[in-house]
């Protein structure tokens, strides 16, 4: 008993050449709908990773899309995301419809057995499409083919024997997911070009709920404590009240006035202790040491201090350490900068808005002995000028004009508090510079922190200047007609007959 | 017919090559060289077309001819023309005879009744006679004084020209010159070709042709193994192939190459893409096909239209040849289906 075997039943060349159709059929398709997936791909993975990529590049750099507009992105890449994907399966559609083809297939497989067109021509036979149509196929019936289509068979057989579809023709994606991926990468750089046009400078009240929110992480990270994680709470709920535009500022600045306040709550056990012996030098100092957070030993900060008091502060630091008290200080110097941000934006000229209560809130050093918890003067590293910094509607000294500290607080224009302040004024030709005149020479003329540059025009010629309006009254003229029109071509261009070019016979006769 | 239906169509196949291969290498035995202008020789013959053969005297023109009609057993006869030659000289006249005390006319044949003519230096007679070839040629007939005689197949006109020495010579007709199925351009011989002319030439030995067929069966065999190359299948697009090398070297025409358009008068008739595809089948028979390959199309190319392409006054001026013009065209004609 021996168990027989199925033998495979060898298929056809006809069969062959239908199965490379579809082979090829399926491999155009899947090329073109690659080129459409990668960019739909990368869309969509980009799409919900916009949001944090547009507060990294807001933290990192400084500018950040909108919300509107991040969402408007958003939705557009989505959207560019559905297109390419549209886009390839349209392609792969059309691909596939072309690559569908027994002929063309033939041919192929006719090139890579080097069959010298005997499978095509054995494909133009026996297509089934055109024979199962009407009478009007090209492809002969069974009946009419021609005599010698036998040894076509049988060679084509030949040819075909070791003939694999699959073999021959592989998908080899590379070159497709390279084009592909030239399409992703020119949507992220589409994006990032949008991104950077789009992108503008968060405003103040951002910035500062920005950098709360940056010290809320801080806190709760180099304190863990309670007392740090509801203070860190309250950073944040500040930074969003903040950002809110349609809160009024009273109560932005009521929020952080009693955040100011539980600040000071918060900070004698954690930080400083402060002294303030009765003294007129209003000079602050601290030196302290302490372990940090990290378990290191800090070495206490110094600072000085301008107090309106006039009194002494002296403060010794004894706190968790260097880290906690720089945040602490840096905490203060935000609030206090965004309170008067506030103050700025919401009354300009109006003097009723009523001022916070809390102590050393309003810029002005903390009178010293009214409150043991007060910070020190000598946590508030260079900031008497904005301690000094005028009010709105205020007329600052005249010394304040040119707005020291790098911001500008001078304020001379009780019209306007915004911008240059100086517009609409003609200034004084005080100081003024000149140019040279031509041929005159001199030192340099340095206007480059000029604000205007005020040029005196003459008023008429220059007597001795060398010129002469005379009247050109003996410039010659034509005595005949005479016009620019161009001239007519003497000689046009011969056409190839024309040419008396000498055949090659003739040239030795004429010579 | 009858012995094609009882062969089968490999045999055929096989028969066909075994002839065409005898033959050339029995012409081969006395023609030194020119490989390629035999085997075009005999590729007309199986394609039943004519041959137009250029070379300066002395190169075996008429010997060529002469030992293929002898290899395949057939009739050979040797027309010279002159400027005098009338064209009764060719195909025969009707003269006065007595037979039985009756004087009655008897159509005496010309040497055009033949099945291997060759028409050497035919450029010199006038156009009349050429006319009178010319026709028979097309017409495998000749009709002499209201009296039409039929050529016995196979009817294989071969002519000679001299590309030299033209003073008083009549160039052949564009229209006549179609009618040539190849134009076959023999060139020098190579020294060593030139050394084994000699050896064969004058020496004592003198080789006879054997024919390879009975020379009684021979018009039939060659007959069948025609009918043969007319079976050879072509495919679509082969045809379209031809139809595009037909289309690029007609002037002014949709598909024209612009040198086409620049160095030619006119282009090939339809006689030129018949001739394409007939020489075509021709050579895949002789390489065991039964189906036109686009070499075999490419092969046939420069001797099946040089002499079809009529140039213009820059052309000649310039000296541009139609063979660069078909080179050309066959470098840059694209092949359908082929990406």
């Amino acid at each position: 008993m021996t168990s027989m075997k199925p033998i495979a039943a060898k298929p056809s060349p006809v069969q062959l050449i239908t199965g490379a159709r579809s082979r090829l059929a399926l491999i155009a398709a899947t090329r073109a709908l690659i080129y459409g997936l990668a960019p739909a791909i990368t869309a969509f993975a980009i799409a919900p990773a916009l949001a944090p990529i547009n507060d990294w590049a807001g933290s990192r750099f400084g500018y950040e899309l909108a919300q509107p507009t991040l969402i408007d992105l958003r939705v557009g890449l989505v959207a560019a995301g559905l297109v390419t994907l549209a886009l390839g399966a349209a392609s792969a559609a059309i691909a596939w419809r072309r690559a569908h083809d027994y002929i063309s297939a033939a041919e192929r497989v006719d090139t890579i057995v080097n069959a010298r067109q005997e499978i095509l021509t054995l494909a133009t036979l026996t297509d089934p499409s055109s024979s199962a149509n009407s009478a009007n196929s090209a492809a002969p019936s069974r009946a009419s083919r021609p005599a010698l289509f036998p040894i076509l068979w049988q060679r084509a057989c030949t040819y075909l024997a070791n003939f694999s579809p699959a073999r021959a023709f592989r998908f080899d994606l590379g070159r497709p997911l390279m084009r592909g991926s030239a399409l992703s990468l020119a949507i992220v750089a589409i994006l990032a070009v949008a991104m950077m046009a789009l992108g503008r400078p968060p405003s103040p009240e951002a910035a500062q709920a920005l950098r709360l929110r940056e010290m809320a992480r801080a806190i709760e990270t180099t304190s863990p404590t309670e007392s740090g994680r509801a203070l860190a709470k309250a950073l944040r709920d500040t930074a969003t009240v903040l950002e809110n535009p349609k809160l009024p500022p009273e109560q932005k600045l009521k929020l952080l006035a009693e955040l100011t306040n539980d600040l000071q709550r918060i900070k004698p056990p954690n930080s400083l202790q402060t002294k303030a012996p009765h003294d007129k030098s209003a000079k602050g100092s601290s030196g302290g040491t302490g372990n940090s957070g990290n378990g290191g030993e800090g070495a206490g900060s110094s600072g000085q201090g301008k107090g309106t008091g006039g009194d002494k502060a002296e403060a010794k630091g004894s706190g968790t350490g260097k880290n906690n008290d720089q945040q602490m200080a840096a905490l203060e110097k935000e609030l206090s900068q965004a309170k008067e941000r506030i103050e700025n934006e919401s009354a300009p000229g109006d003097k009723s808005m009523p001022k916070p209560e809390a102590g050393g809130s309003n810029g002005n050093a903390a009178a010293p002995g009214k409150s043991p918890n007060q910070p020190g003067a000598a946590n508030q590293p260079d900031d008497s000028a904005q301690n000094k910094r005028p009010k709105p509607g205020e007329n600052a000294p005249p010394s304040d004009k040119s707005g020291q500290g790098g911001e500008k607080t001078a304020n001379d224009d009780k019209g306007s508090t915004k911008g240059d302040t100086r517009l609409g004024q003609f200034p004084a030709p005080v100081r003024y510079e000149r140019f040279y005149k031509p041929g005159e020479h001199g030192p340099p003329i340095e206007i480059k922190d000029a604000r205007y540059v005020v040029f005196r025009l003459p008023s008429g010629a220059t007597p001795g200047g060398g010129g002469k309006a005379v009247l050109d009254t003996g410039r010659p003229e034509a005595s005949t007609p005479y016009s620019n029109a161009p001239l007519t071509a003497e000689r046009l261009e011969a056409s190839p007959d024309e040419r008396q070019l000498v055949p090659p016979r003739y040239r030795d006769l004429i010579q | 017919m009858g012995a094609a239906a009882k062969t089968s169509p490999d045999q055929r196949v096989a028969e066909f090559r075994d002839v065409f291969t005898r033959a050339e290498a029995e012409v081969g035995r006395v023609i030194v060289g020119h490989q390629a202008a035999v085997r075009k020789v005999l590729t007309a013959l199986f394609c039943g077309g004519h041959v137009l053969i250029e070379g300066v005297p002395g190169l075996g023109k008429t010997l060529m001819v002469k030992t293929a009609a002898e290899a395949l057993g057939l009739s050979f006869k040797r027309v010279q023309f002159t400027p005098d030659l009338m064209p009764s000289d060719i195909v025969g006249t009707q003269i006065l005879t007595e037979v039985e005390g009756r004087r009655e006319f008897q159509f005496k044949a010309g040497p055009i009744f033949a099945h291997v003519v060759l028409g050497d230096e035919v450029n010199r007679a006038t156009p009349k006679t050429q006319s009178a070839l010319l026709e028979a040629m097309e017409e495998r007939q000749v009709t002499v004084l209201g009296t039409t005689y039929r050529l016995d197949p196979p009817f294989f006109v071969l002519a000679t020209q001299n590309p030299i020495e033209l003073e008083g010579t009549y160039p052949l007709p564009e229209a006549q010159m179609d009618r040539f199925l190849f134009k076959v351009v023999i060139g020098s011989p190579k020294p060593e070709e030139l050394r084994e002319i000699l050896n064969r030439t004058t020496g004592a030995s003198v080789y006879h042709v054997q024919p390879i067929f009975d020379v009684a069966e021979a018009p039939a065999t060659i007959e069948r193994l025609k009918d043969l190359v007319r079976e050879v299948i072509v495919a679509e697009p082969l045809e379209r192939y031809v139809i595009g090398i037909i289309a690029a070297c007609t002037p002014g025409g949709p598909g024209a190459l612009p040198e086409i358009s620049q160095y030619l008068r006119f282009g090939p008739s339809p006689r030129g893409a018949q001739a394409l595809i007939l020489c075509a089948k021709v050579s895949a028979l002789m390489q065991g096909r039964v189906s036109v390959s686009y070499e075999d199309v490419d092969d046939a190319l420069v001797p099946s239209l040089r002499h079809r392409l009529l140039r213009n006054f820059q052309a000649e001026a310039e000296n541009v040849t139609t063979e660069s013009l078909l080179d050309q065209v066959s470098k840059r004609i694209k092949r359908p289906g082929r990406s």
